[in-house]
């Protein structure tokens, strides 16, 4: 199953060499596996294990959420908009579960 | 022979106007809310006459009718089995500031533990009043059953609607007119 | 000199109440609210929901295998803007008086061949989320033409004003009789006159973090009125959400909505 992913930048377009967010929030109940649920029954870990960030081919951004990430997650770092490219993410999971988007930078 | 008519047509008319037993639920009503499910519908359809003609007349009973429906509400009231309209005001402010019990203070200011709404005219300093026997139970009556005093309006009417015991609301009657209650020597909690 | 003073004291006494009412009112709030987390995020949680439902909506699902992009929401089939501001409607395939979600509903049984005890509330209220989107700043335009939805407007406006339950209440308690007081945080929104309330449905709730449609809100409405709760895709629900959205005719949907 994969894994919705939803990538902003902050500003949508911006300038060249202009600083720009890159917001990403993936859709994932993140279970941290230490919760039970009504009937006292500890719920499993379920939660992101790597999410890897590249811009045109290069890896930018790497990040090994743990149990503590909340559900949903935002993942908000900043980078110089040097070039127009392609960012693309790529996650995957305790389950087994990946996900993958990508997102044009365009500029100003 | 027409004046005859007339006059049929307009006995007519009153009877119809002042029947209380015309029903606010109609049977094509009544199959919409079987739509809802079992327990919606079970509920809905208990509504009482009076809550009918609360909802048919829009809460504004005309004059011709509210005579009788507030003395058929007065007949409801019922007091605790020893008699005192004051008890224990510490088991009233409890009673009085819990959600699933009275809520008091959701619709009105006047509770130092709490803020109040505004939904219900503020009752800061209730205490004023005085403890005489027509305070006491003024204040009892319109707890047990609001609609004797002011009918359709929406405070619940915790005693008629068995949301809370005639001892309860003596609870509560204490909390609010003992001089000795935190409702009277403490400041209501504001906004 | 004395008169400026007394110009500023004025001007202050004019600003000052419109301050605050700028705080006290609730969409106002929830607008502010929702800026400041486009800021900070540049996401909404019902752009989660939106894209999900998006995705459910073009996948070819179920039984028969297919997408629902055949489903006609009362522009035709594949016509999907601004549908929400005119649901409920009458259906001819159904023969039946419609709302957004019994719609979504009935398109997942009728195209996809889903049984309707496999119908996820979760999948509906995503694949809500996804068709209030495509209906935002687009207005109400509901006017009940057919007879039967004529008639479930007239029946849904009874209910609204129907008191009934341990606390002798109606929707229409709060929503008109007492509209404005307050009796917890919110003050009551202004059901009848105020077309921004019915028509911010589907909606995100900041308060308890959940997605919503008018349906949940209805039934999480009964359970304030001490009654238990119309069931999901009920007559009731439809006539009332109708009544309601009629109220809202004219108004510009702000889609999906984000509330406290």
């Amino acid at each position: 199953m994969s894994v919705n992913i939803l990538i902003r930048f902050n500003p949508a377009k911006p300038k060249a060499g202009e600083e720009v967010r890159v917001q990403i929030v993936a859709q994932h109940p993140m279970e941290p596996g230490t919760r039970r649920d009504a009937s006292g029954k500890t719920i499993p870990a379920d939660h992101i294990t790597e999410l890897v960030v590249t811009f045109d081919g290069k890896p930018i951004a790497v990040v090994r959420p743990g149990p503590g990430t909340s559900a949903n997650p935002l993942f908000a770092f900043k980078m110089r908009a040097a070039k127009a490219g392609q960012l693309k993410v790529n996650l995957k999971d305790l389950a087994g579960n990946s996900g993958e988007k990508t997102a044009d930078l365009a500029l100003a | 022979m027409r004046r005859f008519y007339l006059c049929f047509l307009l006995a007519l008319v009153a009877q119809v106007s002042g029947q209380t037993g015309q029903p606010y639920i109609t049977p094509e009503l009544q199959q919409l809310i079987l739509a809802g499910g079992k327990n919606y519908s079970d509920a809905l359809l208990k509504q009482a006459a009076d809550q009918a003609m609360c909802s048919r007349y829009q809460n504004r009973l005309p004059a011709e009718v509210l005579a009788s429906f507030i003395e058929e509400q007065r007949k409801t009231i019922k007091y605790p089995a020893n008699g005192k309209l004051m008890g224990d005001w510490k088991n009233g402010d409890v009673i009085y500031n819990t959600i699933a019990r009275g809520n008091c203070f959701s619709c009105h200011v006047g509770s130092p533990r709490n803020i109040g709404g505004n939904v219900g005219p503020s009752l800061e300093k209730y205490g004023q009043r005085g403890t005489s026997e027509a305070v006491q139970r003024y204040t009892y009556e319109v707890i047990y059953n609001t609609w004797a005093y002011f009918p359709c309006t929406v405070m619940y009417r915790f005693g008629h609607n068995g949301l809370l015991k005639p001892e309860e609301i003596a609870d509560v009657v204490a909390y609010l007119l003992d001089p000795a209650s935190d409702f009277n020597t403490k400041p209501a909690l504001r906004r | 000199m004395a008169r400026l003073w007394r110009l500023a004291v004025v001007a202050l006494a004019f600003l000052v109440p419109l301050a605050i009412a700028q705080e006290d009112d609730p969409i106002k709030e929830a607008e502010k609210q929702k800026r400041q987390l486009l800021e900070q995020s540049g996401v909404l949680p019902s752009d989660l929901f939106v894209e999900q439902g998006e995705r459910l909506f073009k996948a070819k699902r179920g039984p028969k295998q297919a997408s629902l992009e055949a489903c006609d929401f009362g522009r035709g089939p594949g016509k999907l803007e601004g549908v929400v501001g005119r649901l409920p409607r009458y259906f001819f395939d159904t023969r039946r008086v419609e709302d957004l979600d019994s719609r979504i509903r009935t398109c997942m049984i009728r195209l996809q061949g889903f049984r309707p005890e496999e119908i996820r509330r979760s999948e509906v209220v995503a694949i809500a989320f996804y068709l209030a989107s495509l209906s935002n700043e687009k207005l109400v335009t509901i006017t009940p033409l057919m007879p039967q939805e004529k008639r479930l407007y007239e029946l849904g406006e009874k209910l609204f004003y129907l008191r009934a339950g341990p606390r002798d209440m109606s929707c229409a308690t709060c929503h008109v009789t007492y509209v404005g007081r307050r009796a917890g945080v919110l003050p009551y929104s202004d059901l009848l006159n105020d077309k921004r309330v019915a028509s911010h449905w589907p909606a995100f709730r900041y308060s308890n973090d959940q997605a919503w449609t008018m349906a949940d809100r209805i039934r999480a409405c009964y359970t304030v009125l001490g009654m238990p709760a119309p069931d999901f895709y009920s007559e009731p629900i439809i006539a009332l959400t109708l009544f309601m959205n009629v109220q809202a005719r004219g108004g510009k949907m702000d889609l999906p909505g984000f509330i406290r």
